[in-house]
């Protein structure tokens, strides 16, 4: 185990039995992958890709049928393992009598955190999740966007290393959707490692350093937004200083026209198009 | 206080709340206490058969609904989690499966504690007012005056403080139903059927000892099969042990040996099953 890796998956494989003796479905086929520490890693794929089974994996909810995944060293599904690992699923559901801080504060509780542990933990959490204002009102009045600040902030309660997020910004405003990204950004910032799914597109170029693409239990795609959006076949040519009329000849000599600046870079693709050509 | 401490206090408080604000409870208890509201209406009986019925009567209205109260709360708990998703959020946490399953039992065992008292103290407002009815029409009874000697026997049946001993002996019996509950829950996919299992394994264990004797004592049958039997009769509930229950509503003076044998079968009871439904509970996938 690389020390600086906070997971490591190595050649898993997850199948779901079905009823009556049908062949077992395969879920995910061979994946491996490795995150470091300070990263903010997207999984892409249709429904039924085996994203939450990546989850449930990682988490000990399901088992591999072959292969590893090891989270700061630790077997996956162990109560180290977990420790090390905060998990905001697509649709959290906590009981709707307890306000905000009752959450945070029953699921320290459960993390096994001592009033005192938990009293420092939770202003900082209340500050990143922007729930101040609310925290103290029960959770039956509360918005589909402050429900989810409620499950990031539960995720976090325990300091864990690494974050898994399921479809986070999914059903959020505007503004629901900002504050989730720049809550991921700060996160990475203080050096946590975020694995999360999303069907956004938009909103993973904006905040993922890697991603991978899964169809049908497969990883099809990874790799590095800046390499993968890289179209080798096609150049982004920006000039400097000609008129609307010297752009129309300028393709075969640039400099021969006159331009005072001349700069080729490779020209991206969007997320959504390559998504597109690998799930079509 | 130690990190399993805190776990464990945090997921038993949380089943506690969840239970008080469910209706099961409710459900349950409030049927129970109109029941014993009845208790008055029953006259047509002699001074002393109606003390014998009054114990009689408040102990199986404790007892039949507490057992619906531990194995319909026992099945429902682990249920609710597992339809409204939050075992993936609970279990996602640093928290051991045994200690999942050991806090759900404790909130349990709370909330019957919880239920048997209120029951309790109802049924002793109830002896105070049939006591006063029942003694004012003794005293009015011209033709069968009763002695004060006979009186005091009479309150010192009614208020007998084993009776106290009798509603422990049913709470052990509850929690070792609860035990059962919990284990069927771990490999159940619906609440029915872990509430329609745990009916017919209370229903055995009430029938157990009587069966056995009789298999046992039976000479047509093979050494290999009494070996089953005895096996069968170790892993099935055997409510014999909570018989002293009975003894005392009889009015059996009891001591010690009534509360050690259904206090050591009880726990003996809850280490196998929790040791057997935490293997089944580590091994189950949740999808």
């Amino acid at each position: 185990m690389n020390s600086s890796l906070s997971l490591q998956i190595r050649n898993v494989q997850a199948r779901y039995s079905l009823a009556w003796n049908r062949k077992a479905m395969v879920a995910l086929d061979d994946f491996s992958l490795d995150l470091k520490a300070g990263e903010i890693f997207a999984l892409l794929g249709p429904n039924g890709s085996g994203k939450t089974t990546l989850f449930k994996l990682i988490l000990g909810f399901l088992k591999p049928k072959q292969g590893s995944i090891l989270i700061q060293g630790e077997k996956a599904g162990t109560r180290k393992a977990r420790a090390q690992v905060g998990y905001l699923p697509e649709n959290p559901y906590f009981p709707k009598y307890l306000t905000g801080r009752e959450i945070l504060e029953t699921y320290g509780g459960l993390s096994g955190l001592s009033r005192g542990v938990l009293k420092d933990r939770l202003e900082p959490i209340l500050e990143l999740t922007q729930m101040s204002s609310f925290a103290e009102k029960p959770l039956h009045t509360y918005s589909k966007g402050m429900i989810q600040r409620v499950s990031l902030g539960q995720a976090l309660i325990h300091d864990p290393q690494l974050l898994l997020f399921d479809e986070p910004t999914t059903g959020l405003d505007p503004q629901g959707v900002d504050l989730m990204k720049e809550a991921m950004k700060k996160l990475r910032s203080l050096g946590k490692t975020i694995l999360f799914t999303s069907h956004l597109l938009e909103q993973v170029e904006t905040v993922a350093d890697r991603i991978a693409i899964l169809y049908q239990g497969k990883k099809l795609v990874e790799g590095s937004m800046n390499e993968l959006l890289k179209e080798n076949d096609a150049a982004t040519i920006q000039v400097k200083g000609l008129s609307e009329e010297q752009l129309s000849g300028v393709k075969g000599a640039l400099y021969d026209f006159g331009a005072s600046a001349v700069e080729v870079t490779p020209r991206s693709g969007s997320l959504e198009n390559l998504f597109r050509r690998y799930t079509k | 206080m130690s990190a399993l401490y805190l776990r464990l206090s945090t997921l038993t408080g949380l089943t506690v709340r969840d239970l008080l604000r469910q209706n099961v409870l409710y459900l349950i208890l409030i049927p129970a206490a109109l029941t014993l509201l009845t208790l008055p209406l029953f006259t047509a009986l002699t001074f002393e058969e109606q003390i014998k019925f009054m114990r009689d009567f408040c102990y199986g209205t404790m007892s039949i609904f507490g057992l619906f109260l531990a194995i319909i709360a026992t099945a429902q708990s682990l249920s609710n989690d597992l339809e409204q998703k939050t075992i993936f959020t609970i279990l996602a946490k640093p928290l051991n499966r045994w200690e999942y399953l050991v806090s759900k039992g404790m909130g349990i065992g709370l909330i019957l504690f919880f239920a048997l008292t209120i029951l309790t103290v109802l049924s002793a407002g109830l002896f105070a007012y049939q006591e006063k009815s029942l003694l004012e029409a003794a005293i009015g009874n011209a033709t069968h005056p009763l002695s004060s000697q006979e009186l005091q026997r009479f309150s010192d049946q009614l208020w007998s403080p084993a009776l106290l001993m009798a509603v422990l002996i049913l709470y052990l019996k509850l929690i070792l139903m609860v035990g059962f509950t919990l284990l069927f829950s771990t490999v159940a996919s619906s609440s029915l059927f872990t509430i329609f299992t745990s009916l017919m394994i209370y229903l055995i264990g009430h029938l157990q000892s009587t069966a056995r004797e009789w298999v046992m004592g039976s000479e047509g049958l093979s050494v290999g099969m009494k070996w089953v039997v005895g096996l069968l009769s170790v892993i099935l509930p055997d409510m014999s042990f909570y018989e002293g229950a009975e003894r005392i509503l009889l009015g059996a003076t009891p001591g010690l040996s009534y509360l050690i044998p259904p206090l050591g079968y009880t726990f003996f009871n809850l280490l196998w099953i929790l040791g057997l439904s935490t293997w089944i509970f580590e091994s189950r996938e949740f999808r």
